[in-house]
């Protein structure tokens, strides 16, 4: 229950800060720089906190708070998922191709450069 | 009313992330692959686009489609964990993460494609 709780909390600072980012930097037909900096800043950050989780040695509920919550809430595979297609459909598909492989690769590369 | 706004995407984004924490209890344990966070980026991919059609002619107030998109499904899916969890599933197998990797992109879009079209014809 109380896990739960703190999930919750986590999620809503999370989706606040992302749709705050993808009010300022979202552009119709244009590659979705708020949903991109969001996704690979939150995996960069959950990379970079099970790469130093031993020696950061944070609570249990900090770290759901942060991990489960925050990071899960603030990155989103549906908003991306949904951005690529309409790209797509605008016939935009150098800014589709480079959106989707460059959030994925960007993150794949950097966390796994900052867990181990 | 943009405070309106700003309760329904946090009143989302927890319970959406609150479900996903349940489900990746309940599915990640144990099996090949995290089928927890699979089955909610999935699912989600789907809902999303299909409420994203439904809302285009709908009268619902914006606090609650924007809560209900962006604060829930947005939270309820996650990019952060499928990233590291495709990292950790490559360093066990290449095929395994390889897979797991094209699978979610895959059947993100072709979720998100048929939540559209069902959306559409309904």
């Amino acid at each position: 229950m109380i896990s739960s709780i703190i999930v919750f909390m986590g999620g809503m600072l999370g989706a606040i800060l992302r749709y705050e980012l993808s009010r300022w930097l979202n552009k119709d037909g244009r590659i979705p720089w708020g949903t991109a900096l969001a996704n690979i800043s939150g995996g960069l950050l959950l990379g970079y906190l099970i790469g130093v989780q031993g020696s950061l040695n944070l609570p249990d509920w900090a770290w759901l708070l942060i991990t489960v919550g925050f990071c899960g809430g603030y990155t989103t595979f549906s908003t991306f998922s949904y951005e690529v297609m309409t790209l797509m459909k605008k016939r935009a598909y150098i800014a589709a191709f480079i959106y989707g492989m460059g959030s994925t690769l960007l993150t794949i590369l950097g966390a796994a450069l900052l867990l181990y | 009313m943009r405070k309106y706004i700003y309760i329904g995407i946090a009143l989302g984004g927890g319970a959406g992330s609150t479900i996903r924490y349940w489900l990746s209890e309940v599915f990640n344990q144990n099996g090949l692959l995290p089928y927890g966070t699979l089955l909610v980026n999935l699912a989600g991919c789907f809902l999303l686009s299909f409420f994203f059609s439904k809302f285009i002619n709908s009268t619902w107030s914006p606090s609650v489609k924007i809560g209900l998109t962006t604060g829930f499904i947005g939270s309820l899916t996650t990019f952060s964990t499928f990233t590291i969890e495709s990292i950790e599933l490559l360093q066990d197998s290449l095929y395994l993460g390889s897979f797991y990797l094209l699978f979610s992109l895959l059947g993100g879009f072709i979720m998100t494609w048929s939540g559209l079209k069902i959306g559409d014809l309904t």
